[in-house]
């Protein structure tokens, strides 16, 4: 061979053999020539890579990304379109020629129903895709609906859909029902169905929310509504397709479905006959109802509560143990003031082998929040944290008398989350420990993982919270704004905070505006006293939204 | 025992079984393709490999050989970042195999390996060259890889400039 073997090897071989490199490796072979240089500077090469997400620039969205960044392995992709404008980018074939056999994850913001040949063929391109994620459908409301499916849908793993609307959208949801002629609702609302069904080999169904307007004149047939559409593909997947997995797991995170123990008890049943999991369960389908006395009262298996493998709206009214449950989310968003928190919540008991929460405080102030508005919402907030002194019984009490004395109830949760969203930015009000009580929190759990979403607190807040999670392992901040170098160098007051991160293995830091707050020092510090090295280059910091840092 | 005869680009036949062959899956594609445009049954199949030479060609079907009994893994096993996961099949045979060869022929080894699409090799070969970049200074990858500097004026010096933020702390 004329040239050195090595720079001839094929796009794929040198991904495999440069991926593993760390950062200061893939500096090095940086240094030994031009070629070698320009395969680290064109190449996101990196470990635990993000998924890339391309922005809606109409006929210029591919173009554009070709142009500012260059081509480097995707695995996952997420395109934020509105509209099928970007099937008309002149860049769009060059683009799926480069990416689009790695890509095995793709979400989109709007599928439309594949009316247009350029969007089956774009879906078409996607040969080794395994999960779709479609946070909109939007089914025309005007002309027959299409029934053209990609085929590669067939091989889907997982499905994931979002909200189910008519296009174009009317100005206001609640009255839209009046705009669909009614002879077109059903055909709408038979779609998702076709959809589903046509994704033959899916093993994990994200539940969508079919809005209301869609649905309330839709039935299947036998006047059982959706639901039934759903228990009759749950008890035919498996007739109609012999040789093909399963149905898994469904996850009902977007689902809309209005209280009904009926419901619970169909679910509960078809769980146990069919060894379906189930995600985001609502928490409030149980109206009332203990799930304990349900299953006594139909006669099912005493298991079959296992179906359920985590809750979403926790509400702290289940009383059963239910060991199968892994993680809950609360939102604020969902506080019911109403409920009784008189009996005691025995959370430790109900969940032995709860991994993880979600705390979401979700309460939409916005710039046109009027003062009595403001004055509702911080209601709900301390709703929130009446909520939240329930799930954590106690806690308050065994603080005061055990001031410095770490308590661990929930001995098996090691996974938090905490979202604040749509708070006002850049006003006074800060979220902030004293908001919350992360007191408490960090006491009861023994964390190994964090995540912070949103938070706008002071470098003090964050010190704080470093203190009280010394055996955290993985660490990740989004869009905290207020993020500097102060919030992990410290101050007098609090020490350094690297002290109390000494376990971390793995940093993640997302969003622009987070970045931007730190400079080389903080960098330095997770790399020598934190003994962490950077997977991605500080030189292309500008044009990043996420650095990560691990062992 | 069904054969088939595999022939390199300079000529040199191997006659392997097929069920060994089709633990590539270029091979295993070209005997699907034969038997569906043959009528007859019993015909060898005869696959001539044009961009591998008998001596890379007889060492990717001694890899085979040793491995013939391994689990089968998919093309995308561990590779949903586009990574593979060359320690899951490195053994000490393997390790012996790849000792005594020369950087030239592993990089030809790997191409051979892509080519005819044998994953576990392709990852242990792969994971050779990465232990020959790692822990090297750039003078020592040059001379392992017999490369070259190729930069300019300043180039070099303006590139290891760009890396100190990292490579000096």
């Amino acid at each position: 061979m004329d040239t050195a073997p090595i720079l001839g090897v094929p796009f794929v071989v040198r991904v495999k053999i440069l991926c593993k490199l760390t950062a200061q490796e893939q500096l090095v072979l940086r240094q030994v020539c031009k070629t070698t240089r320009e395969w680290i500077d064109t190449s996101s090469l990196l470990h635990h890579l993000p998924a890339t997400v391309l922005k809606d620039n109409g006929n210029k969205t591919f173009t554009k990304f070709l142009q500012k960044r260059p081509p480097h392995v995707i695995t996952e992709l997420e395109i934020e379109n509105q509209n099928c404008d970007f099937l008309h980018d002149p860049a769009l074939a060059y683009f799926l020629h480069l990416h689009s056999s790695t890509i095995t994850k793709l979400s989109m913001g709007r599928y439309f129903t594949c009316r247009i040949p350029e969007e089956i063929n774009f879906y078409e391109s996607f040969v080794n895709l395994k999960e779709l994620m479609l946070h909109k459908i939007s089914i025309p409301s005007h002309g027959e609906v299409s029934s053209v499916f990609p085929n590669i849908f067939k091989k889907l793993q997982v499905l994931k859909i979002g909200d189910v609307k008519a296009f174009p959208e009317p100005p206001d949801d609640s009255f839209g029902a009046t705009l669909i002629p009614l002879n077109l609702q059903r055909p709408m609302g038979l779609y998702v169905w076709k959809l589903i069904k046509f994704c033959e080999e899916i093993e994990f169904l994200g539940y969508p929310n079919t809005a209301k307007y869609f649905f309330q004149a839709f039935v299947d047939g036998r006047g059982r509504g959706e639901f039934g559409m759903f228990c009759d593909y749950i008890q035919n997947r498996k007739l109609q397709h012999p040789n093909k997995p399963n149905l898994k797991f469904c996850d009902f995170l977007n689902d809309n479905w209005p209280p009904d123990s009926k419901n619970t008890l169909a679910l509960l049943k078809m769980g146990n006959e069919f060894g379906l999991r189930y995600l985001n369960v609502n928490s409030n389908q149980f109206n009332f109802l203990s799930i304990g006395s349900l299953i006594k009262m139909y006669d099912l298996p005493k298991n079959s509560g296992d179906s359920i493998l985590s809750f979403k709206n926790f509400n702290c009214l289940i009383t059963e143990q239910l060991p199968a449950v892994e993680k809950i989310c609360m939102s604020a968003s969902d506080v019911n003031t109403m409920l009784d928190y008189s009996c005691v919540f025995d959370g430790p008991k109900i969940f032995p082998c709860l991994k993880e929460i979600e705390i979401v405080i979700d309460l939409g102030f916005n710039h046109n929040s009027q003062p009595q508005d403001i004055y509702m919402k911080a209601r709900e907030f301390r709703d929130v944290r009446i909520l939240l002194s329930h799930f954590f019984y106690d806690m308050e009490l065994i603080l005061l008398e055990k001031e410095n004395e770490a308590v661990r109830f929930y001995r098996s949760v090691t996974n938090l989350t905490i979202s604040f969203k749509h708070l006002l930015p850049n006003t006074q009000r800060k979220a902030t420990p004293n908001d919350l009580p992360m007191e408490w929190i960090l006491k009861a759990l023994p964390l190994r993982r964090l995540r912070i979403d949103g938070w706008t607190a002071e470098p003090n807040s964050y010190l704080q919270l470093w203190q009280g999670c010394p055996n955290l392992e993985e660490l990740i901040i989004k869009d905290c704004e207020n993020l500097t170098d102060h919030c992990f160098i410290g101050n007098l007051t609090h020490g350094p905070g690297c002290q109390n991160l000494k376990s971390l293995r793995r940093i993640t830091i997302e969003g622009a505006n987070t970045i931007c707050g730190l400079t080389e020092r903080t960098f330095q510090m997770f790399q020598k006293d934190l003994g962490l090295q950077p997977s991605t280059f500080l030189n292309r910091c500008r044009e990043m939204t996420a650095m990560t840092w691990s062992t | 025992m069904a054969l088939v005869r595999v022939i390199s680009s300079d000529g040199a036949a191997f006659l392997v079984s097929q069920r060994l062959a089709k633990r590539s899956g270029k091979l295993k594609t070209e005997i699907e393709t034969f038997r569906k445009s043959s009528d007859n049954s019993e015909a060898q199949p005869e696959i001539r490999i044009v961009t591998i030479r008998a001596e890379i060609l007889r060492l990717v079907l001694q890899w085979l050989q040793q491995h013939q009994n391994d689990p089968v893994l998919p093309a995308n096993q561990n590779e949903q970042d586009g990574r593979g996961d060359a320690e899951m099949g490195q053994s000490q045979w393997d390790r012996d195999f790849l000792a005594p060869m020369d950087l030239g022929i592993v990089m030809e080894l790997i191409l051979a390996a892509n080519h005819l699409e044998v994953k576990g090799l392709l990852d242990i070969t792969c994971k050779l060259v990465e232990s020959k970049i790692t822990g090297r200074t750039v003078d020592e990858i040059r001379t392992a890889f017999k490369l070259k500097s190729d930069f300019k004026g300043n180039e070099e010096e303006q590139t290891r400039l760009e890396n100190r933020w990292c490579v000096e702390n």
